[in-house]
């Protein structure tokens, strides 16, 4: 364990450095998952190298799941229908909102990460791919397909991480919310059948 | 010449006549009217069921019953995972649902939900044990998700339902394990009994003003009034989202995106005080643009 950890370290700066090799990467953020120690390491590099870069107030964000993500998204080529959302609405989006990265936080996300497939053990499974043939639409031009080239694994620059706290605040206020969407939708549509009741959030509503 | 040519539009005119039915069975199959098949189907029949909601990595499973008694819809579903919860509306089947007038509409009218979805009949298959139509809504614009509808064959009940985004990601599957058509009187008579409140039929005013921008074809579909808070809800038919003026706002940053399966949340500010929370399923950029145009001049806070 300890030979382990002492590795991962070594891994750990790999990746701060941009030098860990995709294999170390792998192993490091199943380490990551592991290993708390581990975890308030990479938290304290990153926290180190935004303060470095004078990127303070130093917020700090958990960006192991992003690199899992982009490691795992890397080579499958997707189709989009109309403009290439990753590319332009991620990034309009997120210059404009406080990005929050909630960790183990009952399935909630960061609205600006890219999800994983639905059954998230399913993570590198081939997208939905709208089935070809029979009556499929040709699709126009506008709808090219994206290819995402795989690249080096890089940690994007941090952003905000708000305290336990708000983390638990904005996920109260968000169920709160889904409750009053759900409660209208379900009196409004019977075209969803149950899903707005199924919609309702797992925590308490108040 | 004349004589031959009434000949002509005589026999014409017999021809379309007997044609009629057989071109009213070919809309039948029409990817429109299996909509409106299904929002009927979804409301009237008598069934309970277990169905999966699967989100975020997340899978649930529920149980459902769902019956009519008397010109009232009862829906009962119970969470088996977790904390136990139940919920039980009660509707009135005289009420009629203004997301289904919508589709209605649409097949009568003028094909409102086709203006903003390319709708297919995409072949068949078996959703809990049932054969089923699948039926794909590809949207025409990014301000919807796509989705991927499996209809029963027999009954036209909605079965499964996938939410996919534009990268053709699956954010959300909802779908049946196990259903079974019919109750005994009992138990429907056990379901009425437990509760007897209907929820409201909910009339509509004007309030879409305090909206400045909708993607196309969303209008206002219902509308819920308390104390502090407002909520309106729009949809196009398919897809759905909610403005609520007053909603708590959590601290910190602010415009605040979360996203949980295909819902997602929006908190912002209207005029650095009034707090909007925008709410559906649908993209982050129809939240985010619909939030930036609520105009709230003529609210109480």
């Amino acid at each position: 364990m300890v030979e382990r950890s002492e590795g991962a370290r070594e891994s750990l700066s790999a990746l701060m450095d941009g030098e860990a090799s995709e294999f170390e990467v792998r192993r490091l953020l199943d380490s990551l998952d592991e290993d708390p120690e581990l975890r308030a390491r990479w938290r304290r590099y990153q926290l180190a190298r935004a303060a470095l870069r004078r990127e303070l107030p130093p917020r700090v964000v958990d960006l192991s799941q992003r690199v899992r993500d982009a490691l795992e998204g890397a080579p499958a080529p997707r189709r989009t229908w109309g403009v290439p959302l990753a590319a332009l609405g991620r990034a309009a989006v997120a210059a404009s909102v406080a990005a929050v990265t909630v960790f183990a936080a009952l399935h909630w996300r960061d609205g600006h990460r890219a999800d994983p497939q639905v059954a998230s053990s399913a993570a590198g499974a081939p997208r939905f791919q709208w089935p070809a043939g029979g009556a499929m639409p040709v699709l126009p031009a506008r709808l090219a397909s994206v290819e995402r080239t795989p690249g080096p694994v890089r940690a994007a620059p941090p952003a905000a991480v708000p305290d336990p706290e708000a983390v638990r605040q904005s996920i109260e206020a968000a169920t709160w919310l889904i409750h009053r969407h759900a409660a209208l939708a379900a009196g409004a549509a019977a075209v969803q059948g149950p899903l707005p009741l199924a919609r309702l959030p797992r925590e308490a509503a108040h | 010449m004349t004589q031959a040519r009434s000949l002509v539009l005589l026999f014409l005119f017999l021809c379309l006549s007997l044609a009629a039915p057989a071109t009213v069975w070919a809309q039948a199959d029409s990817p429109r009217q299996l909509l409106a098949r299904m929002a009927q189907a979804n409301r009237t029949l008598d069934y309970r069921g277990v169905f999966t909601h699967e989100y975020a990595g997340a899978l649930a499973s529920l149980a459902i019953v769902h019956a009519v008694r008397d010109g009232r819809e009862y829906q009962k579903i119970v969470h088996l995972n977790g904390t136990p919860r139940e919920w039980l509306r009660v509707n009135s089947l005289a009420c009629r649902r203004a997301a289904d007038q919508l589709l209605a509409a649409t097949h009568l009218a003028g094909a409102e939900v086709e203006r903003h979805y390319r709708l297919w009949v995409k072949g068949e298959d078996r959703v809990a044990g049932r054969p089923v139509r699948i039926l794909h809504a590809i949207p025409e614009d990014p301000y919807r998700y796509g989705q991927v509808l499996a209809l029963d064959r027999e009954t036209g009940l909605l079965l499964q339902a996938l939410v996919v985004d534009a990268e053709g990601k699956v954010l959300e599957r909802f779908q049946f394990a196990e259903i079974q058509y019919g109750l005994a009187p009992e138990e429907i008579a056990a379901l009425a009994e437990e509760r007897a409140a209907e929820e409201p039929c909910g009339a509509l005013a004007e309030d879409e003003q305090l909206v400045g921008w909708l993607p196309p074809g969303f209008r206002l579909l219902g509308r819920r009034e308390a104390e502090r808070e407002l909520a309106l809800l729009f949809g196009d038919g398919l897809a759905f989202f909610s403005v609520v003026i007053g909603a708590p706002l959590p601290t910190g940053p602010r415009p605040l995106f979360l996203r949980r399966g295909a819902t997602g949340v929006w908190f912002a500010e209207v005029g650095g005080e009034i707090p909007v929370g925008v709410v559906g399923e649908v993209p982050a950029r129809t939240l985010e643009r619909v939030a930036a145009t609520v105009r709230v001049a003529g609210v109480r806070p």
